[in-house]
């Protein structure tokens, strides 16, 4: 669980003014959660760590300049998500593939269609506590495009509000919203294909759009 | 040997594990923590949030230096040993093999009793 607001206001202010075991404690808690945001992103375990390591260096080095006009949380977790972000844009350029769309391409006219509809066999609060379903999100996450996935990791799991997750990602709130509701889309269709029942299946074919 | 409370000692010993990672030249992070967990068979597992922050602690204290290296597709922050971290190290690495000497001979005969005793 992360700590409370207030703990970590505590820290970061005797982190500012030069108490080393107060770094130590603050980025203690939310080392895993850096690690897991990272590993979401970009999907390798060495990625991942480089990325920790990035961040605990930009948090350590830029501390002083923290204003306290967002969470703690949020302003760390902009941080591992730009450092995440930079990897990801130099893979992206080595495999000389565009990260960004243009803007005039980004708009509802595509987002897609379900192409299988089915009632779930349980409530979304029992399929929260299993162990299964994280691993079948995770799975579903992995298959979905960079622009996409990072929405959906910083907006729906990690908690960024719309503007946040935009800054983060240096995006338009608009983009943030396309792509998170087209994310929530793909993974729903993807998620229904393991949890649906089969008895309430539909094939939504003869519809006509 | 340097006077030094016993807990204090204790809580150097991790000061002491990094730098001696860094005794046969510059590493970053990453490396210090392979390094460590190499050395010591797994045994201290170093977290990147314990070694930062003491890494910075180490630069304050002029113990080591640390320099950006943006030449390759990755940015990383190196770190050296200064003199006085070379010295640190060497005077604290005599006083904690003085003291483990010492230890290891109260202990040995707990872990080895003699016959008949």
């Amino acid at each position: 669980m992360p700590p409370a607001v207030n703990d970590d206001l505590e820290l970061v202010h005797r982190a500012q003014r030069g108490d080393f075991s107060a770094f130590e404690v603050l980025l203690g808690h939310y080392e895993t959660r850096i690690y897991r945001l990272a590993y979401r992103i970009l999907r390798r375990e060495h990625d991942a760590e480089e990325v920790v390591q990035q961040t605990f260096l930009s948090v350590i080095e830029h501390l002083a300049s923290f204003r306290e006009e967002s969470r703690f949380s949020t302003w760390l977790l902009k941080i591992a998500a730009n450092h995440a972000l930079a990897v990801l844009r130099k893979k992206r350029r080595e495999h000389t593939v565009a990260w960004e769309t243009p803007p005039e391409e980004e708009g509802y006219q595509d987002v897609p269609h379900p192409r299988y509809i089915a009632q779930w066999r349980d409530t979304p609060e029992e399929l929260a506590g299993r162990r299964e379903t994280r691993h079948l999100l995770d799975e579903a996450l992995e298959e979905l495009d960079d622009k996409y996935r990072l929405v959906f990791v910083l907006r729906d799991i990690e908690g960024l509000s719309t503007q946040e997750t935009a800054e983060a990602l240096d995006i338009s709130v608009a983009n943030v919203k396309v792509r998170l509701l087209r994310a929530r889309l793909m993974l729903r269709e993807k998620l229904t294909r393991a949890f649906g029942d089969e008895a309430t299946r539909v094939e939504p074919h003869d519809h006509d759009h | 040997m340097t006077q030094k409370n016993p807990r204090e000692f204790v809580q150097g010993g991790l000061d002491l594990l990094v730098l001696s990672a860094l005794a046969d030249g510059p590493k970053y992070g990453y490396l210090i923590q392979k390094r460590i967990r190499e050395a010591t068979d797994h045994g201290v597992p170093l977290q990147a949030g314990t070694l930062y922050p003491l890494l910075h602690r180490m630069e304050a204290e002029k113990l080591i230096r640390a320099r950006w290296d943006d030449s390759t597709s990755r940015q990383r922050k190196w770190y050296e040993l200064t003199a006085a971290g070379r010295r640190h190290l060497t005077r604290q690495a005599q006083d904690w093999v003085r003291l483990t000497d010492l230890i290891r001979d109260l202990l040995t005969p707990v872990l080895e009793p003699k016959p008949g005793v």
